[in-house]
């Protein structure tokens, strides 16, 4: 009896069925004929002693059962037997099996799609080798625990040099590009999101290049020769792959870069969309700029634990507020996990999708539970007549489960491919911009298997109740009439699920009107400059004919000096560019408003001690030409605009926003003030201007002060690494009518005054706008959808029920019409389940609302979370959509003829 | 004696005794036992078969396809060891209990 025996003489029997069902024949066959020819050896004649034979060996299909059994094949018998028996009911009921499908298909589809997106993001292993021993180093404002600020380089070499409890400390700072790779690659190449890092990352982060190698301290100064590492998907693109990429000198902003390695497929640092790595060559200048661009990684050392290093770092944060007050004062440090850092924006908002997408579910299981319940009660007398025939009540839940498994096969099958389409959708919007790791969102294995389990679970789900409840049927009453027995259990019990899904529904639609409403308030709220029919674009000068290095100064920092004919040709090009037909007016900045600010720089107005407010924390700083605040629609309050006549060689002014103006002279008029700049060798400007706020953000609350000096009056002899700000211009151009019908006009006019030069980040004001929205925009697009399904398959529910329950009740029916009922007492008969149930779920739906709202609080802008107004709307929307649902079957009651229906047994 | 209900496990044994004296087709078996038995047991057809497949699917026999005595195809069946041990186990397990059983069964009175 050894399990090895079983277990192989098993595995023979599955894959020699056939051949032992015809031995089994054979033996029976001989056994009968020699026990015929034995009787016959008695003296009865052949035929008889045949016939004898065989009657008395009795019916072979028994022994030949009970020899699969003994092989332990009997359940796969049973089971191709439940297949193709199931096979031929849904064949039969093609609505039914359609209807049950599809919903499983959306329920399941929804789930797998929420869950891929889960998975890429949340569950998936970091990139790196031991993830967990790597942290990253924020800075917190004075008063502001929650804000992750970066890190200046005094601060990080204090880090890395001052830390016992890290391994390796290493930097970065994001910083865009243009890649010209080939030599007719240059007109119109866009800017890649990159980042500089500082060599001692690459030992935090442990992930090695997969072709050539990654930077050393060799190539940190200012002087190294320039280098790059390339993302797997930019080699690809632009690259097409090769393995001779490595070495290939590109043009990176038009300096010349050699390509010197190309990181692994899916490796990224903290943002999707980085496609390129530089090292830092940092110049000796740079250590003191307060800029705080750095963001600062660490590895822990080998059993150090990020207790002990956090406190390490509090008494850090503390020598640092001593040492350099102006820069670190109240401020702290923070140690951040790295998945942390990855996630803290979108983990809430994408557990509650996966939320959302179970409650989906539950609703489509509902649905299809209903289904299988209302097709049951019409089967009572077939399962009445087999359990009079014998059959167990196992045996017919069994049946009933294949039944239900291959209906969620199907639509499981179904649901993948659904998913499959939802996430090349969602994938084609571009959520790489706000949704961290989201290039790894496909439907690989564990996402397959995720789809499997979900398959299972709903199976479960929507199956059991009503195989156990219909399996046991009292055999009388069931096997006389159809229409008696179980209809009113049966029909209660579909009642909740009605109610239950109506009030799920309910809460789904609810949260999706909150959010819809939080973006139409949004949108609404206009940003405060007028935004129509302006198009935005950069121009960046090459660095190499417009600086000019003039050593180094006293204290050791690499100086330079740039042409005076930057800011005339930035004037050049705006003059050229107002004269093109369509255009009523031009504006240039360093940087764009209404975005968050690039540039910051400490003002203080002379006179006032450093410690005043305005005078410490860097403030948005804009470069600009004339005509800026006229052409933006931003009103200047006091004072005048830059004009052309402020040039290098006039009185050096400056305009200030009305929020600076109070931070500085709070009330006090500031015209013909004066204020310094920290910026490199800035003179003492005087203030000829007060403009209006404009806030950097849609969501900004606050109100952030902003400084203005002409382009024109940024000083010619420099020193340190801020030269892209003096070499950039972005242009608003506002034009009469659509101003992308401009494009090609604009840049040949930007490339008549300055040979060749392309334009970047061509795109309307509106655009830029709607981008910044954008995650908001496609978060709200899956809820919606999920929502609107989740609502669509309890109004397909509710149709069913009262569908249904007509059905039922023809006779009925037919009887009250006979005997003289009006139309509108009928429809009164037939709807009032349907009206009851409906408002039942309404009333739980709306309770459940209210009690869940707090969840959504962080997802609203300017919206309470129980806004009587979106509670009204969706609750009567869903009412008066469920009501038609309910009309729609009931209106064919009327139509019932009664003869007709009195004569329906 | 008409054929009397016989235990599962009692068949067992007899067909494994029975084959333990030769190879045996299905039908063999059942005439031998009834031979031996001189005609006092006679297994019912349709249990024979059920029996024989359990015993071979637990690798107490083994089956081969033979010719018979009047030359057609036939299902012959002999013991594996692990049939043969099983035989011996179960034959002294019987022993030891009709031996029990008799000593119960033929007590008398004054041996209580």
């Amino acid at each position: 009896m050894s399990m090895l025996a079983r277990f192989r003489s098993f595995l023979t029997a599955l894959v020699r069925r056939r051949r032992l069902e015809r031995e089994m024949d054979e033996e029976w066959r001989f056994h009968v004929e020699a026990h015929a020819d034995r009787l016959a050896g008695e003296g009865i004649a052949h035929d008889e002693a045949l016939r004898r034979a065989r009657r008395e060996f009795g019916d072979p299909l028994r022994w030949k059962e009970c020899g699969r059994e003994a092989r332990g094949l009997m359940w796969i018998y049973d089971l191709r037997a439940d297949l193709q028996y199931a096979a031929r009911q849904l064949r039969r009921s093609p609505v039914f099996a359609t209807t049950a499908i599809v919903t499983l298909a959306l329920g399941i589809g929804a789930n797998t799609l929420a869950f891929s997106i889960l998975h890429a993001v949340l569950v998936r292993d970091l990139p790196y080798p031991d993830p967990d021993r790597i942290v990253l180093v924020r800075f917190n404002p004075p008063n502001a625990p929650n804000v992750r600020a970066g890190s200046t380089l005094q601060n990080y070499f204090a880090v890395r040099d001052r830390s016992q409890a890290f391994e390796f400390v290493g930097s970065l700072s994001f910083v865009t590009a243009s890649i010209a790779v080939g030599p007719d690659d240059q007109i119109g190449a866009e800017p890649v999101y990159g980042q500089r890092i500082h060599a001692t990352l690459s030992p935090v982060l442990g992930v090695q290049p997969v072709l050539g190698t990654w930077f050393t301290d060799a190539d940190d100064p200012a002087t190294a020769p320039r280098k790059v590492v390339l993302s797997h998907r930019l080699w690809r693109q632009r690259f097409d792959g090769d393995p001779g990429a490595i070495g290939r000198v590109v043009r990176m902003d038009g300096q010349e870069t050699t390509v010197v390695g190309v990181m692994p497929e899916g490796f990224e640092v903290l943002a999707s969309d980085v496609q390129f790595w530089t090292p830092s060559r940092w110049s000796q200048a740079t250590m003191a700029s307060p800029s705080r661009m750095l963001v600062v990684a660490a590895r822990l050392k080998p059993g150090v634990t990020v207790q002990t290093a956090q406190a390490e770092m509090d008494v850090l944060a503390a020598s640092l507020a001593r040492e350099f007050p102006d820069t670190n004062k109240g401020w702290r440090i923070r140690l951040e996990s790295v998945y942390d850092a990855y996630t803290w924006q979108v983990r809430t908002p994408l557990l509650m999708l996966q939320g959302v997408v179970a409650l989906v579910l539950f609703i489509a299981c509902a649905n299809v539970a209903g289904l299988l319940l209302a097709q049951a009660a019409a089967r009572q007398r077939e399962f009445a007549m087999r359990t009079a025939l014998g059959s167990s009540r196992s045996r017919l839940v069994r049946q009933l489960l294949t039944e239900s498994l291959v209906l969620s096969s199907i639509g499981g099958a179904c649901g993948l491919a659904l998913a499959s389409a939802g996430m090349r959708m969602f994938m084609a919007q571009n959520p790489m911009t706000w949704l961290p790791r989201a290039n790894g969102i496909t439907l690989d294995s564990r996402v397959l298997a995720f789809a499997v389990v979900v398959t299972a679970a709903s199976t479960i789900l929507f199956a059991l109740l009503p195989s156990l409840m219909v399996s046991r049927p009292s055999l009388m009453p069931a096997a006389k009439s159809p229409n008696i027995c179980g209809s009113v259990p049966h029909q209660r019990l579909r009642g909740m699920l009605v109610s239950g899904q109506v009030a799920v529904a309910l809460l789904l639609l609810i949260a999706a009107g909150l959010l819809v409403n939080s973006m139409i308030r949004l949108n609404l709220n206009r940003p405060d400059i007028d935004t129509t029919n302006v198009l935005t674009f950069q121009v960046r000068l090459p660095l190499g004919d417009m600086v000019t290095p003039t050593g180094r100064d006293a204290g050791g920092f690499f100086t330079m000096k740039f042409s005076p004919r930057v800011s005339l040709i930035f004037e050049q090009i705006q003059e050229r560019l107002s004269i093109v037909p369509g255009v009523r007016s031009v504006a240039a900045s360093v940087a764009p408003l209404a975005a968050p600010a690039q540039f910051r720089h400490r003002v203080a107005a002379s006179g006032q001690s450093e410690a005043a407010d305005g005078g410490t924390e860097p403030v948005g700083w804009y470069p600009i030409t004339s005509d800026h605040f006229k052409t933006l629609g931003i009103p200047v309050r006091r004072g005048r605009e830059f004009t052309k006549a402020d040039s290098l060689a006039a009185p050096q002014v400056a305009i200030v926003n009305e929020t600076l103006a109070r931070r500085l002279w709070s009330g006090v008029d500031p015209i013909g003030r004066d204020i310094t700049i920290d910026f490199v060798n800035d003179p003492i400007r005087r203030v000829v201007g007060v403009v209006a706020d404009v806030r950097e953000t849609n969501t900004q609350r606050e109100l952030a002060p902003h400084v203005f000096v002409p382009q024109a009056q940024l000083p010619l002899a420099s020193r340190g690494w801020f030269q892209s700000p003096r070499l950039t211009m972005t242009y608003l151009v506002r034009t009469e009518t659509d101003p992308m019908r401009l494009v090609a006009t604009l840049r040949s006019a930007v490339t008549e005054v300055y040979r060749s030069q392309p334009i970047y980040f061509v795109r309307t004001m509106d655009e830029m706008m709607a981008d910044q929205l954008a995650s908001w925009r496609q978060y709200l697009m899956l809820l919606g959808a999920f929502a609107g399904i989740a609502a669509l398959l309890t109004l397909v529910g509710v149709y069913g029920l009262v569908a249904y329950g007509v059905g039922q009740r023809t006779q009925e029916i037919g009887v009250r019409r006979a005997l003289g009922a009006t139309p509108g007492a009928v429809l009164r008969l037939v709807l009032r389940q349907g009206v009851t149930l409906i408002a039942i779920g309404i009333g739980l739906g709306v309770t459940g609302s209210l009690a869940a709202s707090r969840i959504l609080r962080g997802l609203l802008w300017e919206v309470s979370p129980t806004d009587p107004v979106t509670f009204a709307l969706v609750a009567l929307g869903l009412a008066a959509a469920a009501l038609f649902a309910c009309y729609v079957p009931a209106r064919r009651a009327l139509e019932i003829d009664p003869i007709v229906a009195l004569r329906t047994e | 004696m008409a054929a009397t209900e016989l235990l599962q496990g009692t068949l067992d044994l007899l067909i494994l005794k029975a084959i333990s004296l030769g190879p045996l087709h299905g039908y063999g078996v059942l005439l031998r036992i009834q031979q031996i038995s001189r005609d006092k047991l006679q297994i019912q057809q349709g249990s024979l078969y059920p029996a024989l497949y359990r015993l071979e699917h637990q690798g107490l026999m083994a089956s081969e396809w033979g010719e018979s005595e009047n030359k057609r195809r036939a299902k012959y069946y002999r013991l594996t060891g692990a049939g043969k041990r099983r035989l011996q186990q179960e034959l002294a397990y019987w022993q030891r209990l009709s031996e029990a059983i008799g000593l119960v069964l033929s007590a008398a009175s004054e041996d209580v």
